[in-house]
């Protein structure tokens, strides 16, 4: 740390009408290092770069001094330092990329324009930056439009842009957020890698302690403005100072953790069966071609009372799709799925309607789920209106008053709206919405990766003890394996709308059977940056999630599998067992469990 | 924006309440003749503050009584195009499928037929000069356009999470249309609407200027403009009050359901 720092912010305070968002803070950045800045939402960490970058909006009032090796940046024109000796990438590459210019030209574009290369030069560079962001088939890349490239692809052309101009900072606010953890895990490989290679310092906004122990060597703690703590990643990972951090991390959920064990098994029958289910969606061919892909294809399980069962797999496989059609919310399925003893399928009409009383579902967003218009009390008593019309009103205000307590929320919250509130807060309310019929199923799509860790590890405190208590079956879809690990007696893991692998969540993630299975458990985060570090490096993930509508041949995860061998791609694997109701489809599961 | 929204809003109050109070200001009636006074121009000893026609009316009274029609004809009219296009358009966009394509077609169908056509048969339907007979003829062609506003907006919003939530909650699909989509397009139908009314006053002033809309001895802005426009070298205040009064009124309108619409599109309300 005796280096010169290269980047030295003193005393940078940022109001809005009087309201500081970011309050005093003060911190350098050395060459070659990564600073990560962690918080949870509205802790002011992204404000901090934006006013470095002079990308606030004028309403805004900055004051402090920063210094970017001799240049002042809060006094330079923004536009001197953008682009040059500072780059920014951000958490959506799409909205970063211009729809409409190929890929090439948008990287060529600034070399052309600030440093005067000719077209043919700049082409060339563009290809050159995305060998170095390791994009694959860069030929061809060069010649897409921004959405012919996958969420991974994209992030890699934005990172291969702001490499263009040789900057000697780089920041990256939240870069791997919107992405599956098998290509989250790549890219953060990548910029570990871009550190060395190329000397540049990382800024690194975030809110995920795992993103912080991969690439961060220094640590800055943010809450309401205020920079908490700032110390070396080791010390903020394992002791730190001040307890907000402590919290942070025991909220965060951990693989390693001690999930939920699976009870002992019930004659009872299972509440929900799913038998076969399929869903088809019709696509637009080429020539007067209707096709057909199927999102979920062929897929049976079931879900006890009381138990907890957890979907996972990457976007594309189809999970959110499946918990529409065990809802009825969406495209038919084919196939059976049984409730109650009823075939869900076929009911239309009040048959459809009744059925809602005992199946509820939280969703991904919690502002979208909860109508704008419409007050708190009105949102959670509206299932009582609809399906217990005989209630009343004094009924259902009563009613909705223990459920909003029950929830954590209090009285005064009832007569609020949507936008008024945070978004954990919007979350207890569409589950208070889900959980006044006191169903038995309850669908959870995603339904605490929106929020903080904080509140997250309420949320899914009070999902357990619905389980617990109710003995409310839930089906909980997650792209987070910690999460699921810490809720669900029971994961099924999917890939391409297929079940690759199911069983006690215990067994399946510790003596993981299927390929894929391992790899979206390797490509997880760990919460000790050594060990994480070691993790990165040797790291071997491969692609990333095909669509659907270019399933390969036998095996469809042949294409990204490390142990693929000929026979994969001739035969499509069945679902065998493993002991234990442990199911995996693999044709090589035996040769690999030694 | 606010500057321009309030001024437009006092122009319009202001001249509600001087159509309104008009009979109280005038001694004379607006269908009464003034003998005395036939084609004079503006006065202030005669009490015939804006002049009078060639018979003799006052054309004060008369072109208040004429803003009263035009409003009422206006403000009725863009009511009955909103029911009608909002009930319309959000069952079309909720429904979806082929009772979307259906309902749609025949907006489509009817907005290709010359509107004026229809309007003109429609009045000759009921006894000439009928006052509802122009509502239900504005009214007919005038949701159109308001039923594919809320077409849109429902298709969008009926992606929204909120709406699978109220499906997941077993409400009916009225009741989802009548507590959670209508409300939600309630926004742009108001901006929309606002922006319907000088429509509707132009197309009445358009009809009576025809001579097909508010007949004798009533007089609509149209009919006024239509009658002065023939006097219009030697008495030319009978064109120009009129016209005066129908261009505030609808430029206010304008400039309102404009700003409304300014605001209600910019992200920060």
């Amino acid at each position: 740390m005796s280096e010169r720092p290269l980047l030295a912010v003193r005393n940078l305070t940022v109001t809005y009408s009087g309201a500081p968002v970011v309050d005093n803070a003060t911190f350098d950045i050395a060459p070659r290092r990564c600073l990560g800045v962690i918080g949870e939402s509205g802790a002011g960490k992204t404000q901090v770069f934006m006013a470095l970058m002079g990308l606030l909006p004028p309403q805004a009032r900055v004051t402090g001094h920063a210094h970017l090796e001799d240049i002042a940046l809060l006094e330079a024109a923004g536009a001197q330092v953008r682009g040059r000796s500072v780059a920014m990438i951000f958490q959506d590459p799409m909205t970063s990329l211009t729809p409409h210019l190929r890929v090439g030209d948008q990287i060529a574009e600034p070399l052309v324009a600030h440093r005067g290369m000719s077209w043919q030069d700049a082409r060339v560079r563009a290809a050159q930056l995305l060998e170095q962001v390791r994009m694959s088939d860069v030929p061809r890349r060069l010649r897409q439009y921004p959405h012919e490239l996958s969420g991974g692809m994209r992030q890699r052309a934005m990172i291969a842009m702001a490499l263009a101009c040789d900057p000697k900072l780089l920041i990256a606010d939240e870069p791997t957020t919107a992405l599956d953890v098998s290509v989250q895990a790549q890219l953060l490989k990548l910029l570990l890698e871009l550190i060395q290679e190329r000397g540049m310092a990382l800024a690194l906004v975030t809110h995920d302690m795992g993103v912080i122990a991969a690439l961060a060597d220094d640590v800055l703690v943010m809450r309401a403005g205020k920079v908490l703590e700032h110390d070396a990643v080791q010390r903020i990972l394992t002791a730190p100072a001040h307890e907000y951090t402590r919290g942070l991390l025991a909220a965060t959920p951990r693989l390693t953790a001690l999930g939920a064990i699976p009870r002992a098994v019930q004659d009872l029958p299972p509440p929900l069966t799913a038998r076969n289910v399929s869903v088809r969606h019709p696509v637009r061919g080429g020539w007067l071609r209707a096709r057909t892909f199927a999102a979920v294809d062929d897929v049976s399980f079931d879900v006890g009372s009381g138990e907890a069962l957890g979907i996972v797999g990457e976007s594309g496989c189809g999970k959110s799709t499946l918990t529409r059609a065990l809802l009825r919310l969406g495209p038919a399925s084919r196939g059976e799925i049984v409730w109650l003893g009823r075939a869900v399928q076929d009911l239309g009409g009040e048959d459809l309607r009744r059925l809602r009383d005992g199946m509820q579902v939280v969703f991904q967003d919690p502002f979208a789920s909860l109508d704008p218009r419409m007050r708190i009390s009105d949102i959670v008593a509206e299932p009582l209106r609809a399906l217990r019309p005989a209630l009343g009103a004094a009924g259902r205000n009563e009613r909705v008053a223990r459920m909003l307590a029950s929830v954590g929320l209090t009285p005064e919250y009832a007569n609020r709206r949507g936008r008024e509130l945070s978004g954990g807060q919007c979350q207890r309310v569409a589950i208070a919405r889900a959980m006044i019929l006191e169903p038995k199923l309850l669908v959870c799509d995603e339904a605490v990766s929106a929020l903080d860790v904080t509140i997250q590890a309420q949320i899914l405190e009070l999902l357990d003890a619905l389980k617990r208590e109710h003995g409310t079956s839930i089906v909980f879809v997650s792209h987070n394996l910690a999460v699921v690990r810490r809720l669900c007696e029971r994961v099924m893991v999917m890939y391409l709308g297929r079940i690759v692998e199911a069983g006690a969540t215990g067994a399946v993630f510790e003596t993981p059977r299927h390929p894929y299975t391992r790899m979206l458990l390797a490509a997880v985060p760990l919460l000790d940056p050594a060990l994480e570090r070691a993790r990165l490096a040797a790291l071997d993930v491969r692609g990333e999630t095909p669509s659907a509508l270019e399933r390969p041949s036998g095996c469809q995860f042949r294409n990204r599998c490390p142990a693929a061998l000929p026979p994969c791609a001739a035969t499509s694997p069945g679902t065998e067992e493993t002991g234990n109701s442990h199911q995996v489809a693999c044709l090589r599961w035996r040769d690999l469990a030694n | 924006m606010k500057g321009r929204m309030r001024a437009a809003l006092i122009v319009l109050v202001l001249l509600a309440g001087l159509a309104l109070a008009a009979p109280w200001l005038t001694p004379y009636p607006h269908d009464t003749l003034d003998w005395q006074h036939q084609a004079s121009p503006p006065s202030i000893e005669s009490m015939h503050w804006l002049g009078t026609d060639r018979l003799g009316r006052d054309l004060f009274a008369r072109g208040m009584q004429a803003m009263r029609v035009s409003l009422l004809i206006g403000v009725l009219a863009a009511l009955v195009s909103v029911c009608i296009g909002v009930a319309w358009g959000a069952a079309a966009g909720y429904v979806g499928g082929r009772v979307d394509a259906a309902m749609m077609r025949f907006v489509d169908i009817v907005y290709a037929l010359p509107y004026i056509f229809i309007v003109i048969i429609l009045s000759t339907l009921f006894p000439r000069g009928s006052i509802a007979a122009l509502f239900i003829a504005i009214g007919a062609v005038g949701w159109l356009t308001m039923a594919r506003i809320v077409r849109g907006q429902t298709l969008s919003l009926r992606r929204r999470e909120f709406v699978d939530a109220a499906i997941a909650s077993g409400v009916r699909t009225p009741a989802i249309l009548w507590r959670h989509i209508v409300p939600n397009v309630a926004v742009p139908v108001i901006a929309y609407a606002t922006l319907n009314i000088p429509q509707m006053i132009l197309f009445e002033s358009f009809l009576s200027f025809l001579g097909l809309g508010v007949q004798e001895p009533f007089a609509s802005l149209g009919s006024l403009i239509s009658e002065g426009a023939q006097e219009m070298e030697s008495s030319p205040w009978m064109l120009l009050v009129p016209a005066a009064l129908l261009t505030t009124l609808l430029v206010a309108f304008n400039v309102l359901g404009e700003s409304l619409r300014a605001m209600l599109e910019s992200p920060h309300e």
